[in-house]
């Protein structure tokens, strides 16, 4: 008898052909299925009534909630949230020991300082609270009429004793006497403004307001120069704690909140660092005075949650679904911070590796050299503000009319005026209207785009306001010339007795004029942007600034403007040169009074 | 003793080991496309409603940027950093400008980050750009 399972050719292609079209099959259903997956599968839900969707609502939250039932899903998102800040916590304990190394470094490569960089120091802190005084007794001059109706409340008399004849000339006596002085004159005008109307004691409330943020600054100071001369430049830029004086002997077992509240603290320590390391990077490179140093480089981790309370294990587990809903959400915000503040830390470490990878701050040597230098190739051929009237120097106004005669014709080089003078009888000239009406946003030059005319810088990073040193003006550095990093925050203006945290901002401006948030007097602000150029180019730049304003172009200056004045766009034209790509904008406004405004504006070729 | 015939020594296939081999296959990839999920996505997001978006297949090559309800931004689902993202969509847009960007907003999400976001992509010359919207019946 044959054998029923023996193997014939027609068994086998028979075989062949299922296996074939099984793995077909499989492969077809083993590919990207999201999409066909739901269409086919799940039919739409039959849409519920208003009154149905009401009652599933009601049934969902009246269910009774099992407390272990909580406590079993807790435990679950808990232990994976934990897990996920250990991890974080981890590399940001890595990222402190590194930069701890670095900054180690940079303070062994450091000598102790000699009596004379000593004595230069304590003159450079004096001159840093002669030119505030100076501006403080400065602005009082401008509204004498102000302060004179005041003189019943005696607060004058108590003004006067600010002059700086009589302030001592020894730092120490000086802060002293300054910080009495000034204490004393903003309780009087504070206790007795009923003379005044509402403007004037406005008026004499920021008087008070700024002589108690110097009186500050000269206590702050006091106590720096102090830690100097007994503990030497560690005591004085004050890096963070170590890590080794941070850390728990185990944090394996940790709550969610006391590890939330340990990775602050490294943050904390780790931005600590790096301003240290900066601020002796800056001073071993440059020449600027170790207080400029100190205030370049002041560096704040960003605001984090204060989680202890909402992180409280106990309630959760006991409260019912709201408790428990809102731990889970302070985990979840405890993570997620974890997360951040680790990348913070990369990115400062990131910063100050690439700071110390040249020989010894050769990068920050050579910004601030190009930032200072009146040589790189856009000042070279440009209209330059410093030497060509800049500096104090209006137009009159009128645009192209008006750069033809006075201080303007001094502002244009020989080329930008015969740019301009191309431009003056096809495109419309600066002069007011017409050009507002015309002028349209953009920040690429591309050789394909029909724009013609002129073209204003609509989209801005900016930054601020830092407490302006009138006095030193430009001299004193602060952190945007030195790096621009988005996610950094730093100390800023002390407004109404708070010193303010500032970070960047995004601003897309419908309006050529830009004012920049939280605008106020006495005030420094950043500004910073991209332009794209498609191919190598000269473009003609129209700058614009209300009151003192540097602007740089990929790193170098090309403008700078001293004294006060009104923001009028055509306040200066320099020709720029852009290069291939991408080229940064970065412009420095120093406020005096009233409001501050920029604008900068483009034509191509 | 009967010895073995020839015929008898002849090799066989039996059909139910391979029919279980092929169905175990089956089911294995069926089982791979269930778990197949989207690791660019973040689950905390709610995304918004759009009734007249367009239907399109999942990309595996998108390069996703996430923006959360507080306005904190993520890449590809990771965490992530203003600076960081300025500087990933400059090499993206040197490298590879043709990419695909997607963008996963929360409805909740700050309008002026995402105006932010969108006008570092436009700057840097993206052109495929989709934003994520919800819809019922295709993200139950």
């Amino acid at each position: 008898m044959k054998h029923p399972s023996k193997l014939t050719p027609m068994r086998v292609a028979v075989i062949i052909s299922i296996v074939v079209n099984l793995t077909l099959l499989a492969w077809f259903l083993g590919s990207d299925l999201r999409h066909e997956k739901v269409v086919v599968i799940i039919e739409p839900k039959p849409e519920l009534t208003e009154e149905e969707k009401n009652e599933l609502e009601r049934k969902r939250r009246d269910r009774p909630v099992r407390e272990d039932e909580i406590e079993r899903v807790e435990e679950f998102v808990e232990k994976q949230k934990l897990e996920e800040m250990q991890k974080h916590i981890d590399a940001l304990e890595e990222t402190k020991e590194r930069m701890e190394k670095l900054v180690d470094h940079k303070f062994e490569a450091l000598e102790d300082f000699t009596p004379e960089q000593m004595e230069d120091f304590h003159r450079a802190a004096y001159e840093v609270m002669n030119a505030q005084l100076l501006q403080l007794r400065r602005d009082m001059g401008d509204n004498r009429e102000v302060i004179d109706r005041d003189r019943e409340n005696r607060s004058w008399q108590v003004q006067r004793q600010l002059r700086l004849d009589d302030a001592p000339e020894d730092m120490e006596a000086y802060q002293e006497f300054f910080i009495t002085a000034t204490e004393e004159a903003a309780a009087r005008l504070r206790d007795n403004p009923d003379s005044l109307n509402e403007e004037e004691k406005a008026i004499m409330e920021g008087f008070a307001d700024r002589a108690e943020a110097v009186a500050d600054r000269a206590r702050y100071l006091q106590e720096k120069f102090k830690r100097l001369e007994e503990e030497g430049p560690r005591g004085f830029f004050e890096p963070g704690p170590t890590l080794a004086e941070l850390a728990p002997e185990d944090r394996s077992d940790m709550a969610a909140s006391d590890l939330h509240e340990y990775a602050k603290n490294i943050e904390s320590a780790l931005f600590q660092d790096f301003a240290a390391h900066q601020a002796v990077d800056l001073l071993s490179v440059t020449r600027e005075s170790i207080v400029d140093v100190l205030d370049a480089t002041a560096v704040s981790p960003p605001p984090r949650s204060d989680l202890s309370e909402p992180l409280s294990r106990g309630e959760a587990y006991h409260g019912g679904i709201e408790s428990f809903q809102n731990y889970h959400q302070a985990l979840e915000t405890a993570a997620r911070e974890t997360a951040q503040m680790r990348l913070a830390g990369q990115g400062r470490l990131r910063n100050a590796e690439a700071r110390g990878g040249g020989s010894d701050g050769e990068r920050a040597r050579a910004l601030m050299e190009a930032r200072e230098s009146a040589t790189g190739d856009n000042m070279a051929e440009g209209s330059r503000g410093e030497s060509a009237g800049g500096r104090g120097t209006h137009g009159d106004g009128s645009g192209a009319a008006g750069m033809g005669s006075g201080p303007m014709a001094d502002v244009l080089d020989a080329r930008a005026s015969e740019m301009l003078q191309e431009r003056r009888d096809e495109t419309p000239t600066l002069s007011g209207a017409e050009v507002i009406r015309n002028a349209i946003p953009g920040r690429r030059f591309d050789s394909n785009a029909d724009r013609q005319g002129w073209v204003f810088l609509d989209t801005w990073y900016l930054i601020g306001p830092w407490e302006r040193s009138p006095g030193l003006g430009f001299r004193r550095p602060l952190p945007p010339e030195i790096e621009i990093d988005f996610d950094s925050t730093y100390p800023g203006k002390v407004v109404q007795g708070e010193q303010m945290l500032l970070r960047w901002r995004f601003l897309q401006s419908n309006s050529i004029q830009i004012t920049p948030y939280d605008s106020t007097q006495n005030a420094v602000y950043f500004a910073f942007t991209e332009v794209y150029a498609e191919e190598e180019m000269d473009v003609l730049l129209a700058f614009g600034a209300d009151d003192e304003a540097r602007l740089w172009i990929n790193d170098v200056m090309v403008y700078e403007s001293v004294g006060h004045q009104a923001w009028r766009m055509d306040q200066n034209y320099t020709r720029i040169h852009l290069r291939r790509g991408y080229n940064s904008v970065l412009v420095r406004l120093e406020n005096g009074p009233d409001v501050t405004h920029f604008s900068v504006l483009l034509t191509p070729p | 003793m009967k010895l073995p015939t020839e015929e008898e020594e002849k090799a066989e296939l039996t059909m139910a080991p391979m029919i279980d081999a092929v169905f175990l296959l089956l089911v294995f990839f069926l089982v791979a496309t269930m778990i197949r999920v989207d690791r660019k996505e973040l689950e905390t997001i709610e995304l918004p409603e759009s009734r007249s978006a367009l239907e399109v297949k999942p990309d595996e090559d998108q390069f996703v940027i996430n923006i959360d309800a507080d306005g904190v931004l993520y890449l590809e689902g990771q965490d992530t950093t203003l600076t960081l993202l300025h500087e990933r969509l400059r090499e993206l847009a040197e490298t590879e400008p043709d990419r695909s960007i997607r963008l996963d907003t929360d409805r909740r999400s700050p309008f002026h980050r995402v105006v932010e976001v969108l006008d570092a992509l436009q700057f840097r010359e993206f052109h495929n750009v989709g934003l994520r919207t919800y819809h019922e019946r295709f993200d139950p």
